[in-house]
């Protein structure tokens, strides 16, 4: 079974309907990306999904569980999520930062294992970044700290990785080195990876699959790269 | 635990022993200790020496060490919740609050509520009424600086309705009162220890469950939750055990400004950490050592003068504010 989130006649808003999502099935091993105008619900869906703000109507499962009747901590370990930006914390360094993306597996008092810890260094050598980990989260610049809360992401172990405009402060070669990351971690984890984006020719040379709020019906939509033209995303979405 | 941590715990732990005796001697060297075990274990009401230790310098020794360990600790709760630097019991008007429901119930006159629980009572309830609102404000406001000018007004909105209160009482309830105001470690008897002992260890235990939830809050409340911690429940026991410790101590010692809000920065700088296990420790152990040193100075100057304990820690305490404003501001 590759099908891992599926929606049905959902809703997505919060006091007025954003858009709606008739059908549609999301598949482990796989990057989405999500495009649509400013406003259009891309960061209200993301939320929506991550439980911190509810729906309209509709069900959305995970892993054949409905979204709503999963605790936080049980969600924790389904779903992670990288901000566009993190600010860094003073006196919180790379290998403490990620180390708390293990926080859905500790103890009541947050105490990290030995597996813990081995775990969050091997992400580090995955992603060439152990020159981080003794760094200050304050003093990294803008694409250091993007990859890190990456690394953080994928210390949850979670099925699904959710990334709001993960891209959207960094400069173009840090852009490139992210969704390259996020196409093989989709399928080397074989986990669920949306990133929502407005770089659209980026996304076309490493995203497999598009989700679409279409302007016009508000709608999402599904659709396959392959047959995929800028102009046709444009005139969907924009 | 890193090891220099430990180190400098263990550092700050000799210190406070040493001062705690210090401070228990009357500020002297020369140390009885054979006096001081037997004046709280094997207690001899005949002899007057033993009176002073049990009855005096005991219990202004030990609540020096609560005090300024509860406040630092309350101030260190406030400033990881509000992620503000500047935050702390005085400054969001949270000691105000007590002080206020203190004032009602001491200048209304009536018997029950001038009596120690009715005192503590209140600031307990002041404490955490005025907590809520801050809590209130701080979905309105989305400025860190904007919060602690609210609490600002809070204060002086308190104070104002204190001094009408004023107006109206009897001489000895205001002196009451005022004395009270000032601030002081020399209210409270050998008997009220047990009480407030209770009250500070059930705050303390109620730690060991926000430990975790304050290391995630340090990324932000929905970066706490979307990391499986359910932050509606946590928040009000943060802001329940801060308003628990700032409404026991200022019941007990009066409103007493500066230590909750300068010394979890300087455990920050001292200790480089965002792990709260480690800054609850060191603010707890430099909050009490901050207090006792600034008992000791009102000690030592008492043969000449009687400067009220707020007059001392504010003295400390606006430098290092200043210094927090500019290096973070």
């Amino acid at each position: 079974m590759k099908e891992l989130i599926t929606f049905e006649n959902v809703e997505i808003g919060f006091k007025e309907t954003l858009f709606s999502i008739p059908k549609l099935n999301l598949e482990r091993g796989k990057l989405y990306s999500l495009i649509g105008k400013n406003a259009a619900g891309k960061s209200t869906f993301f939320q929506s999904l991550l439980g911190i703000i509810p729906f309209k109507s509709g069900t959305i499962n995970i892993n054949k569980v409905e979204i709503s009747s999963i605790s936080a901590l049980e969600k924790a370990k389904l779903i992670a999520f990288v901000a566009s930006k993190f600010d860094g914390v003073q006196h919180l360094y790379g290998l403490e930062y990620v180390l708390l993306g293990r926080s859905p597996y500790t103890n009541f008092l947050g105490k990290t294992s030995e597996n813990d810890v081995e775990i969050v260094k091997s992400i580090f050598q995955n992603l060439q970044i152990t020159h981080l980990e003794q760094k200050e989260t304050l003093k990294m610049s803008d694409g250091e700290r993007q990859i890190l809360s990456l690394a953080k992401a994928l210390a949850q172990e979670s099925k699904v990785i959710l990334l709001d405009e993960p891209s959207a402060f960094l400069d173009y070669s840090n852009r490139i080195k992210v969704l390259r990351l996020l196409k093989q971690i989709a399928f080397e984890k074989d986990i669920c990876i949306i990133q929502s984006s407005h770089d659209l020719e980026i996304c076309l040379e490493y995203s497999t699959d598009f989700l679409i709020i279409n302007s016009k019906n508000r709608e999402l939509i599904l659709t396959k790269n392959s047959n995929l033209k800028k102009d046709f995303l444009i005139e969907t979405a924009f | 635990m890193k090891i220099s941590h430990r180190k400098i715990i263990l550092f700050l732990t000799i210190c406070l022993v040493f001062l705690s005796f210090l401070h228990l001697n009357n500020g002297k060297f020369n140390f009885d200790f054979g006096l001081i075990f037997k004046s709280i274990f094997n207690f001899n009401d005949s002899i007057q020496q033993e009176i002073i230790f049990r009855e005096i310098r005991f219990p202004r020794t030990i609540i020096a060490i609560f005090a300024g360990a509860g406040l630092s600790i309350a101030g260190l709760l406030l400033q990881t919740f509000f992620n503000n630097p500047l935050a702390g019991p005085s400054v969001l008007g949270i000691t105000s609050g007590s002080s206020l429901f203190v004032a009602l119930s001491v200048l209304s006159g009536f018997e029950l509520f001038s009596t120690d629980l009715g005192i503590t009572f209140s600031a307990l309830f002041g404490a955490f009424a005025f907590s809520l609102l801050i809590l209130l404000f701080s979905y309105f406001v989305k400025s860190a600086v904007s919060l602690l000018l609210i609490g600002m007004m809070l204060a002086s909105f308190t104070s104002a309705i204190i001094q009408i209160l004023q107006l109206t009482t009897h001489a000895n309830q205001l002196k009451v009162f005022t004395l009270w105001g000032f601030g002081s470690l020399q209210q409270i008897s050998f008997n009220q220890l047990f009480f407030v002992s209770i009250v500070f260890l059930l705050g303390i235990s109620l730690l060991t469950i926000l430990i975790k939830p304050l290391n995630l809050l340090v990324l932000g409340e929905k970066q706490a939750q979307i990391l499986g911690i359910n932050i509606s429940n946590f928040k009000f026991i943060i802001i329940g055990v801060s308003s628990l410790f700032a409404g026991l101590i200022t019941a007990y010692c009066g409103p007493i400004s500066f230590i909750g809000l300068a010394v979890p920065n300087i455990c920050k700088q001292l200790f480089k950490t965002q792990n709260h296990l480690i800054l609850i420790l060191g603010s707890a152990l430099i909050g009490a050592l901050l207090l006792l040193i600034c008992d000791l100075i009102v000690m030592y100057l008492e043969p000449n003068m009687l400067i009220p304990l707020n007059g001392i820690t504010a003295l400390i305490g606006s430098p290092i504010v200043v210094w927090i404003i500019l290096k973070k501001f």
